[in-house]
């Protein structure tokens, strides 16, 4: 599982607010490996969302490089990073952001439409648990629910990697971990790189590797020798 | 509360676009407002210090050569306070430098301007008494026209021969504000109608007709006794030859400046109204996005402690900003079209006194109502704050229930959908009013492009099928009077002419009941071959052997259908009348609207076997024979049909005009409807549309998504606009006269394509303006921030 996926050069982030400038990400360097499951780990303001976004080509970096593949997200123009978003990235949010109008299955029909080699999405569903609930709307979804359709949406697209932003910050701890059990599910029979980015340390424990984040910089990597299942995380 | 006035102008400063596209429906509709009314008020004021002060009679008297001291009798009886009588003749007449013929109308005038009734407006040169007493005044649009001076010389044919006369001055009369010389003229022609007012005594003398008069004008002590007075003047004047007595409201003139004056008011009000309700649609449906979006600053304005009116209020300031912007800016772009649209009139109306004045009244309400209606369309928006507490405010909204709606469910089709058309669909159901409300408003704005540009369709019709099947002679040859039929058959012995045919026109009434109507019938012959008369379905009927035939329009004034029988009286001479047939509706396409075969007319108007006109094909057309015939002693005009096709096409650079700017407004309207909806899906719909573009869609693809709801709803818009517009097309037609013209209403299909073009254009520029909001939408920065 050694083939690198994503590396970063010296990645720095300087907003600038007015008079502030804010430096959000400082000299990030970090590989991701095919198939990895990492968790990224840090308080409010660490900078983990920035460098998430940038990985993710939501977002530039001030001043070094990321490759994808060896290939340079700085060589793209904003058709290049919405391809690059549609064919590699599956992104999972805090809030899910389902489309309120379009049933679960439709949400997820919704992506594979524009994919180019899409998964069957009632068998992604039948994966997160959702076979029986595909027709029912957002609002008849539990958010436990809402964010395993979410994943399905997700991960039918066949992307080579999910991006999570606080995957489970607006659920319990039981719904909760049914979510991070089908991330990581994915994670092994489909091969696919999972970065979970949270500020909840319990998660980091089913991870293959933890990148440890404070004041915009990457502080610490931890390769976890044996990772837990999901369902004996307690938090 | 300072602040919170800081906070709506700030919050209208960051987006102006929007408030900028709905203050210039409101701009457009307070201008329309304005120009209209005040160029309404101005003619309208002119017309009627012009009536009076040039002493326009009351009563016209058209009298077969009289004794001049008829005019004493007429003016001793009660009720008249002034009498003058005069000589009326229509005349060919040759200017030098012109090929054709003019038709000119000799009007004698006294000695004396001072104090005479259709007192003369000099604009230029001498009035004809004195040293002047054998020079012309002639009518200035015509003299304009022609680039006559004071002295240039004109050759009226009096009894067959030349006469040189010398231009005196340039004038205008109360009678002639429109100048046509009868009701079946129906447009000015400053090229080939003039009117001469001549000296009295001279045109006697020039006519051979020394103390005779043959009309005799009159005014009224007491308007309002005006029918008593007629009816007198009907009974004491029949042995002196009475053909007519008309009060001054059915003269061609007096007639024709009412109707457009009618007009005016009419449009001066539908229009502007249209625009108003439709910028009051599009503010409402703003500030009720924009009091959802602010749900949490409300909430925290009053947990601070304003209250809950204060609050309305600061919401109910957005709409009143509009209004008020709106309306001042309007009535500023009004006030100046106002003179130019009052200025643009005259030149079609011949009016000396005009002051083009800012009537704050008009002003004034203009304001008024654009500030109500704006200011309710506002209070319906912004009532929801009341509903709204403090706590509840500060919490997240509800989330959003998907579900589908019954027309998935009843119609499997529409379920197979696309799921971007889906999600269409589902939305507009979901937003119903808003999609209700886009909806009419593009169908109003689709219904006021469509009833204007019917208006073309509908006179390009009308000539087509009046000048392509109907209307096939070359030449209507009008005589003086009453001639013997037997002038065809001399007509028919020029080797240049290859066909003649026997035609006669007689001014009538029509009555039915209490409903009656004056208008001209024409007897033709059965089987014409160059006038053709036609059916509603289109088939060729034959004038009958008794019996009338009435257009549609004239039948509907009436009130009466095929097999009816109606009265018809001979205007031209009083006490001839008879009950006749109606034997079928015929469409009409110009001038006539009564026909009957010229015999059955002859014998019912008992004029013996005489005739009016004759209608003539030639070898070759040549203008110069139609020249030559004009010379001849007993003709009066001759007229192509398609003369009146030139002079509606001079007439119809105001119809452009009209038309033009109406489509030019509506494209305004319609952008801002789409234009401001557009933006408030998108902004409602920021977070979805973020989280799509996340997952890879394309700024097109995502733009796709809002798109297809406006493609839908003005696609409605559109299918509703079209059979509005033909609604709204027929209540205009309406207001036109009836005897002038009766405009079929159609509607060609290629209009439906313009309009539709023109509604794909607005849309697809309103799209392209929102198309930045979607591509510079900040990502990272939406998906920040909680619903």
């Amino acid at each position: 599982m050694e083939r690198v996926l994503i590396s970063t050069r010296d990645l720095s982030k300087i907003y600038h607010m007015g008079e502030v400038s804010v430096e959000a990400l400082r000299d990030a360097n970090l590989e991701i490996y095919e198939g990895e499951f990492v968790v990224i780990l840090g308080p409010s303001g660490s900078g983990k969302s920035t460098l998430l976004n940038i990985i993710g080509g939501m977002d530039t970096p001030t001043l070094g490089k990321v490759f994808f593949r060896g290939k340079e997200l700085g060589d793209l123009d904003d058709n290049g990073l919405t391809r690059y978003r549609r064919e590699n990235i599956g992104f999972i949010f805090q809030f899910y952001n389902l489309l309120h109008n379009l049933t679960a299955r439709e949400n997820v029909e919704l992506v594979t439409d524009m994919s180019s080699d899409p998964l069957d999405v009632m068998e992604v569903l039948d994966r997160v648990g959702l076979k029986e609930r595909a027709d029912h709307f957002p609002s008849q979804l539990s958010g436990g629910e809402q964010q395993r359709v979410a994943v399905a949406r997700a991960v039918a697209k066949n992307p080579e990697m999910l991006l999570c932003d606080e995957p489970t910050g607006a659920l319990d701890n039981t719904t909760g971990r049914v979510v991070l059990k089908v991330l990581k599910e994915i994670n092994q029979s489909l091969g696919k790189t999972v970065l979970v980015i949270t500020h909840n340390a319990a998660i980091a424990e089913m991870a293959n590797r933890v990148l440890y984040m404070s004041n915009g910089r990457i502080a610490n990597i931890r390769t976890v020798e044996n990772p837990i299942d999901p369902e004996r995380i307690e938090w | 509360m300072k602040k919170l006035m800081l906070m709506t102008l700030r919050d209208i400063k960051s987006n102006k676009g929007q408030y900028i596209a709905i203050i210039m429906v409101v701009v457009v509709g307070i201008a329309m407002y304005n120009a209209i009314s005040m160029s309404f008020h101005n003619l309208n004021s002119a017309t009627e210090s012009y009536y009076e002060e040039y002493k326009l009679p009351h009563l016209f008297v058209r009298l077969n050569n009289a004794p001049e001291s008829v005019v004493g009798i007429i003016g001793r009886t009660d009720g008249v306070s002034s009498a003058q009588g005069r000589l009326v003749l229509d005349v060919p007449m040759e200017i030098p430098g012109y090929e054709g013929r003019v038709h000119a109308r000799i009007v004698s005038v006294p000695r004396s301007n001072d104090g005479a009734l259709n007192k003369l407006h000099l604009e230029d040169g001498r009035y004809v008494s004195g040293d002047h007493r054998d020079g012309a005044l002639v009518e200035k649009l015509f003299m304009e026209f022609h680039r006559l001076e004071i002295g240039s010389s004109i050759y009226p044919i009096i009894n067959g021969k030349k006469v040189e006369l010398k231009v005196s001055g340039k004038a205008i009369s109360p009678e002639y504000i429109y100048a046509v010389p009868s009701v079946q003229d129906m447009m000015p022609d400053n090229e080939r109608f003039t009117i001469l007012y001549l000296e009295h005594s001279f045109v006697q003398q020039l006519m051979g007709y020394d103390g005779l008069v043959n009309e005799v004008v009159l005014q009224l002590e007491d308007e309002g006794k005006v029918k008593e007075v007629k009816k007198e003047l009907e009974d004491r004047l029949k042995h002196y030859g009475l053909i007519s007595v008309t009060e001054r409201k059915d003269e061609v003139s007096y007639a024709m400046m009412d109707t457009e004056l009618n007009a005016l008011q009419s449009m001066g009000f539908a229009y502007p109204a249209v625009f108003l309700l439709i910028g009051s649609i599009v503010i409402y449906m703003l500030l009720i996005r924009l009091v959802d979006n602010q749900r949490v600053q409300i909430g925290v304005l009053m947990a601070l402690g304003f209250s809950k009116g204060a609050i309305l209020f600061h919401y109910i300031g957005y709409a009143l900003f509009v209004g008020s912007m709106g309306s001042v800016l309007g009535s500023l772009a009004g006030v100046r079209l106002a003179g130019a649209l009052t200025r643009y009139y005259l030149t079609f109306f011949n009016i000396p006194i005009l002051q083009v004045k800012t009537y704050t009244d008009v002003v004034i309400l203009g304001i008024l109502m654009s500030v109500v209606f704006c200011g309710i369309a506002g209070f319906n928006a912004a009532k929801r704050v009341l509903r709204i507490s403090p706590a509840e405010a500060m919490r997240p909204v509800a989330p959003i229930e998907g579900k589908k709606w019954w027309g998935e469910r009843m119609l499997p089709f529409l379920a197979g959908l696309k799921i971007s058309w889906r999600l269409t669909f589902r939305n507009m159901w979901r937003n119903k009013k808003r999609t209700l409300f886009t909806v009419a408003s593009i169908a109003m704005t689709v219904g006021l492009m469509i009833s204007i540009m019917t208006m073309l369709d509908s006179m390009d019709y009308l000539f087509d099928k009046a000048f392509g099947d109907a209307l096939s002679y070359d030449y209507k040859v009008a005589f003086t009077g009453s001639v013997h039929r037997d002038v065809v058959k001399n007509l028919g012995e020029f080797k240049e002419i290859t066909y003649v045919e026997p035609m006669a026109e007689y001014p009538v009434r029509l009555v039915n009941g209490w409903r009656k109507e004056n208008t001209m019938v024409t007897g033709l012959v059965q089987n014409s071959r160059v006038y053709k008369l036609f059916d509603m379905k289109g088939n060729r009927v034959e004038v009958p052997r008794e019996g009338i035939l009435l257009t549609e329009g004239l039948a509907e004034t009436l009130g009466v259908k095929r097999w009816d029988t109606i009265t018809i009286e001979a205007l031209n001479k009083p006490g001839i009348e008879r009950r006749i047939t109606v034997k079928g509706i015929v469409e009409q396409y110009m001038g006539g609207s009564a026909f009957m075969e010229v015999g059955a007319l002859n014998a019912v108007l008992r004029e013996g076997s005489t005739i009016n006109a004759a209608l003539v094909n030639l070898r070759y057309n040549s203008e110069e024979f139609a020249g030559d015939i004009e010379g001849m002693p007993y003709v009066q005009s001759v007229k192509e049909p398609d003369d009146l096709v030139k002079q509606y096409n001079e007439y119809m650079g105001l119809i452009y005009a009209y038309i033009g700017v109406i489509v030019a407004l509506s494209c305004i309207m319609g952008f801002a409807i789409i234009y401001n909806t557009t933006t408030i899906s998108i902004m409602e719909r920021r977070r979805e549309l973020a989280s799509l573009r996340i997952m890879g869609f394309t700024n097109n693809q995502v733009a796709e998504l809002i798109f297809n709801e406006n493609t839908a709803v003005s696609a409605m818009g559109l299918i509703i606009g079209m059979p509005l517009g033909m609604y709204m097309a027929a209540q205009i037609l309406k207001l036109m006269p009836e005897d002038m013209i009766s405009l079929p209403l159609v509607i060609f299909s290629k209009t439906y394509v313009l309009a539709a073009a023109t509604v794909a254009m607005f849309v697809i520029l309103a799209q392209l303006a929102n198309m930045r909001r979607i591509s510079r939408m900040d990502l990272v920065e939406v998906m920040k921030s909680r619903e």
